[in-house]
């Protein structure tokens, strides 16, 4: 079956000069396109395919512009499903342009982002989720995540998806007949019965998922008032001096993103501008501002809280000296801030080197019953107990960093599951069955959005096939 | 009109009181409209159907009413939507009633004869030839055949033909089809044997009785008292019964691979249900009596095609049955079928215009829906025949537009019954509002005399009003609570006892109405928006005479099967058998980019859909 009738070409290899790069091509014209464009010896790429072939491509005029290895791999063996051609090339720019633009004139077109993989799912290669899995693997931050995206993409996820379906349409079937066929007795009790799969099988699923968000990795922002140390924290877990430190308070005017890996983890860790509190403010009002570059800066910040998955108060631990409770006091106020803006939070107090040893650890004591952590990001003591309480509140929120990663539309999709089965399970009480076969069809309908395809139950197949029904 | 059924009953009545002139042809005028099975109307996903018929201008309805001896409402605990009316009839009487209506209707003919082809013109269907050599032309032809069309009667080993116990089979006509060009399939279905009710000891039985309330079907008559006196009665079989069936196998037709032709799962014979749930040692018989004198008995439940010796003693190891008396046997029928696929969503064929086929020659079983599509292909003989476009139900509209879409799209492999989870929009189809969803197109099609329709537009009027004063009225009138329309939706509440506080004065009927509206409004709100979304779909057309094989991205498979079948439309292609998503896809992209729907014409969904 061919779906597609053009060959679409890219380099496979991310741009910049490196050893090697790599040149595909796919589709019905991959194979001509390949014996127009290449010289060859006597052993011919086409005629030996899934070999590397030497292979040398040439221009119009019969100039050689690389010297690649060429590999054919025939329908439908292929990551496509369709013809392919790869071509393994040398790494400079300008070979790698040369090759690519050649091909492009013997017929090939540029393909468009992600379109090999569309074409793998629209040729029935591998499922929707598989091919977000490959996405996923592709931008997998860390070993724990490409692990997990590994699992999905062998279909881990669609066989957890499958279990959800087969319960769904059990119970949809145990419904459906109870409706159809009235003489049988105790509907509740048995339908009851085949529900507990279904919110079992949810539940499975989602403790195996990770929710990914759209821009990928989950961003982490740091936020407090000036001069507490915020940047110095992000240079302590990134390892770098990314973010300008100085000891004038406010330093920090843009949000500044840093990629870094903490526990098995990827994410971006982001930098907020802070400003001296006044008098009577009651608010926290770390990041507002005072001029008007302050006001930008303040704006884009509360911005990057708003976007943030898990937002860091930070706070000085110095007052503790004097007094534990206006450490705390100021790490709640900031925290309720956070929650005003519908995002986590987690409570850093900074600076314990300050802090006489007996008092520290009094702080860090009441700190861990509140989830707030204690911390120097100059000596880095306290650090390990901040990354764990970090990738704690993430995995809450997004499952474990090895878990079957999910996109916002799947995450969406498995909510949908939820909320539909929760109707059900109110109807079901009410005794509403006609309603819970709704709610059934909704949350088979919301395997499908996560499966990305349309499910038919029939339900009178399997009520046949299970109960003796009938006049 | 070839068969006087329900399908032909129907197509007849309305072909001849839209005015034109009918002729019903019928091997047996004393047969007309038999109830060759259990003489009962309605049921699950059936009592919508026969009220969605008494919408539009339908005779069912009215003769189920005339002629009840027992009423149940069915699912009565549960949901509106799936609640159902069931009335066990005389069977004599709503033949009588049939027969009379069919008679006394002006323009209409009833024709004894054998229907044996059919003549054909260059622009199609001309009329019907009978076997004593009459010749019928008509601008149109309804074929209702029923089981006669090929019929065959198992009884054990022996197989006669016939089309049902003691009536010859029609023969003739599915050559004649195939001649023409039309794929032809078998069916089965069957019946139990008939039981002599002074034979059969009731006592210590359970009885099932009627209802003491009446809903009738049509929407003219309010409910009414049932006269007591019939009831029917529940035994069970016994492992004895099962074992007399197992022993019998080897003389049964089904299990030596005599009958080919598919029989219904919902619908199975006992010894298939011994077979199938070996592990079950009982199963449930329903003794209903087939008329006022309640002479005859049907045991509903033991429905076979064994010998009538077998039959005989295994229904004597049922209790209450000891001494029964079998009137006549059961038997299984195999008949001719015309798979429905060929057939456009008027249910005319697609290759001989003018000729409309309705009932078990689509594929069908069940009064009730032969009549719906008998209705149906009727009215749009007549239409056609007046150059006007056809009827076509949407399956948002009617379980009549989800069975006739379903018929056209799907075909069937078992003869098709209608079940209420068919219908995706379920909570909107319902008993309660059939006259409403229908209006519109009662008007259209014009069966219904001007006072009935002035009726029910008052009572639609009714349920309107009481819709809306119940979204502003607030319980002991405080203005701070909840209207009664939010009040309402709670479960527990019930309108009936809110309405006399209120000193609200309308029918129960509209009262009905009017609450499972407010009870469901959230659920088809929302299905309504699915709905929606794929009338858009549906919207976009598809262009007639198109070769799928020629689009690139269609596996063959779908592609023969979109080549036979020649949607009209997204949303009936997207319908079909192992289309996926991607093959739509492909199609749309494929009709975009170089169709035959030129651009500028209403390829996004216009009014023409």
């Amino acid at each position: 079956m061919i779906l597609f009738e053009d060959t679409i070409a890219a380099r496979a290899t991310p741009a910049g000069v490196g050893a090697v790069a790599v040149v595909r091509l796919s589709g019905p014209g991959a194979r001509a396109i390949l014996e127009a464009a290449v010289r060859v010896g006597p052993k011919k790429p086409w005629e030996h395919p899934r070999r590397l072939v030497l292979s040398q491509v040439l221009d119009a005029q019969g100039r050689c512009l690389d010297q690649v290895l060429a590999c054919f791999l025939p329908a439908p063996r292929t990551y496509t499903g369709e013809d392919m051609v790869e071509l393994q090339g040398h790494g400079g720019e300008a070979a790698v342009g040369a090759v690519l633009g050649r091909l492009l004139e013997l017929g090939a077109r540029p393909a468009l982002p992600g379109e090999f993989t569309r074409r793998a799912f629209e040729n029935g290669r591998m499922s929707l989720d598989q091919a977000e899995a490959v996405a996923r693997m592709v931008e997998a931050g860390s070993r724990a995540e490409l692990l997990g995206a590994g699992r999905a993409l062998g279909g881990e996820l669609g066989k957890r998806l499958g279990e959800l379906q087969e319960a769904l349409e059990v119970a949809l079937s145990e419904a459906e007949a109870s409706l159809e066929f009235p003489d049988e007795e105790d509907v509740t009790r048995r339908v009851t019965v085949r529900l507990a799969p279904c919110l079992e099988a949810l539940l499975t699923l989602d403790r195996a998922v990770r929710r990914v968000g759209d821009g990928g990795r989950p961003r982490v922002a740091v936020a407090g008032r000036p001069n507490v140390g915020k940047s110095s924290i992000i240079n302590m877990l990134s390892g770098t001096e990314a973010a300008l430190v100085t000891p004038q308070p406010g330093t920090t005017r843009d949000a500044v993103p840093t990629e870094v890996v903490m526990a098995g983890r990827a994410l971006v860790l982001v930098d907020t501008a802070g400003r001296e509190p006044e008098a009577g403010d009651h608010v926290p009002a770390g990041i507002e501002g005072s001029g008007p570059a302050d006001e930008a800066a303040v704006r884009r910040a509360r911005e990057q809280a708003e976007r943030a998955e898990l937002v860091l108060w930070v706070a000085s631990a110095e007052p503790a000296s004097g007094d534990t409770a206006a450490v705390r006091r100021e790490l709640s106020a900031g925290l309720a801030w956070i929650a005003g803006l519908g995002r986590a939070g987690l409570g850093v107090a900074n600076k314990a080197d300050l802090l006489p040893a007996g008092i520290a650890r009094a702080l860090e004591e009441e700190l861990r019953e509140a989830g707030s952590v204690l911390l120097s990001a100059r000596t880095g003591q306290g650090a390990e107990g901040l990354v764990a309480r970090v990738a704690e509140e993430l995995d809450r929120r997004q499952g474990p960093a090895d878990g079957l990663p999910v996109s916002v539309r799947q995450a969406e999709a498995l909510r949908r599951i939820r909320g539909a089965l929760e109707r059900g399970l109110e109807n079901l009480e009410r005794g509403a069955v006609e309603l819970l076969a709704e709610d059934l069809r909704e949350a088979l309908a919301g395997v499908g959005l996560v499966r990305g395809e349309g499910i038919e139950p029939d339900s009178l197949d399997r009520i046949f096939a299970t109960f003796c029904v009938g006049k | 009109m070839v068969g006087a059924g329900h399908a032909g009953c129907e197509a007849a009545l309305a072909g001849a009181r839209l005015g034109l002139a009918t002729a019903l042809v019928t091997l047996d005028r004393t047969r007309v409209a038999e109830m060759s099975c259990n003489p009962a109307i309605g049921g699950l996903g059936k009592s919508q159907i026969v009220r969605e018929l008494d919408a539009l201008g339908g005779e069912m309805g009215r003769a189920a009413d005339a002629t009840a001896i027992q009423f149940r409402r069915l699912n009565a605990s549960k949901g509106p939507a799936i609640r159902a009316r069931r009335v066990q009839c005389d069977q004599a009487d709503y033949a009588a009633w049939m027969r009379a209506a069919v008679e006394g209707c002006p323009g209409l003919e009833l024709v004894e004869g054998h229907a044996v082809d059919l003549r054909v013109g260059p622009g199609g269907v001309e009329g019907v030839r009978l076997e004593d050599g009459r010749e019928l032309l008509a601008r149109c032809v309804v074929l209702t055949t029923g089981t006669f069309l090929g019929g065959c009667l198992h009884l054990g080993l022996e197989c006669t033909p016939g089309g049902r116990y003691g009536e010859p089979a029609a023969s003739g006509l599915t050559s004649a089809l195939e001649r023409l060009g039309f794929a032809t399939g078998r069916l089965k279905t069957g019946t139990p044997a008939r039981l002599r009710a002074s034979s059969v000891r009731l006592e210590g039985l359970t009885p099932q009785p009627s209802d003491r309330v009446v809903l009738a079907f049509s929407h003219d008559h309010p409910p009414r008292p049932m006269p007591p006196g019939v009831a029917c009665h529940l035994t069970r079989t016994t492992p004895e019964t099962h074992a007399i069936i197992r022993e019998g196998l080897s003389r049964s037709p089904l299990y030596t691979g005599r009958i080919r032709g598919r029989g219904p799962r919902y619908c199975p014979s006992i010894e298939d249900k011994v077979v199938r749930f070996a592990d079950r040692d009982s199963h449930q018989v329903i003794l209903e009596p087939t008329g006022r004198s309640q002479a005859v008995l049907y045991p509903n439940g033991i429905s076979t095609s064994l010998p009538p010796d077998v039959q005989k003693r295994f229904v004597r190891s049922i209790p209450g049955l000891e001494r029964a008396e079998l009137i006549r046997p059961g038997y299984a029928v195999e008949y001719d079928f015309v798979p429905p696929t060929q057939l456009l969503p008027s249910l005319e064929a697609r290759r001989l215009p003018g000729l409309f086929l309705a009932g078990q020659i689509n594929g069908t079983s069940g009064y009730e829906e032969a009549a719906g599509q008998g209705l149906l292909a009727g009215v749009n003989a007549a239409r056609k025949v007046r150059g006007q476009a056809p009827v076509v139900l949407g399956r948002h509209e009617a379980y009549l537009g989800v069975m006739v879409d379903d018929l056209v799209t799907r075909g069937t492999e078992e003869p098709y019954r209608m079940f209420s989870s068919r219908a995706e929009l379920r909570l909107l189809l319902r008993e309660d509002n059939a006259a409403a969803r229908l209006q519109a197109w009662a008007e259209r099609i014009g069966l219904l005399g001007e006072a009935v329709r002035a009726a029910r537009r008052e009572r639609l009027a009714q349920v309107e009003a009481l819709v809306a004063q119940l979204g502003e009225l607030r319980e002991e009138g405080a203005p701070g609570r909840p209207s009664l329309a939010r009040v309402l939706r709670r479960p527990e509440v019930r309108l009936a006892e809110l309405a006399p506080r209120l000193g609200l004065e309308v029918s129960q009927d509209v009262l009905e109405q009017a609450e499972v509206r407010i009870k469901y409004e959230g659920y088809v709100a929302r299905q309504l928006r699915e709905a929606e979304k794929l009338s858009r779909l549906a919207g976009r057309p598809l262009p007639e005479g198109l070769d799928y094989h020629a689009i690139p991205g269609i596996s063959n498979e779908i592609a023969s099967k979109l080549t036979t079948l020649q949607p009209t439309s997204f949303a009936q292609a997207a319908r079909v058998d192992g289309m996926t998503p991607a093959a739509l896809m492909v199609l749309s992209f494929w009709l975009d980019h170089r169709g035959c729907v030129p651009r500028g014409t209403s390829v996004d969904g216009g009014e023409d859909a």
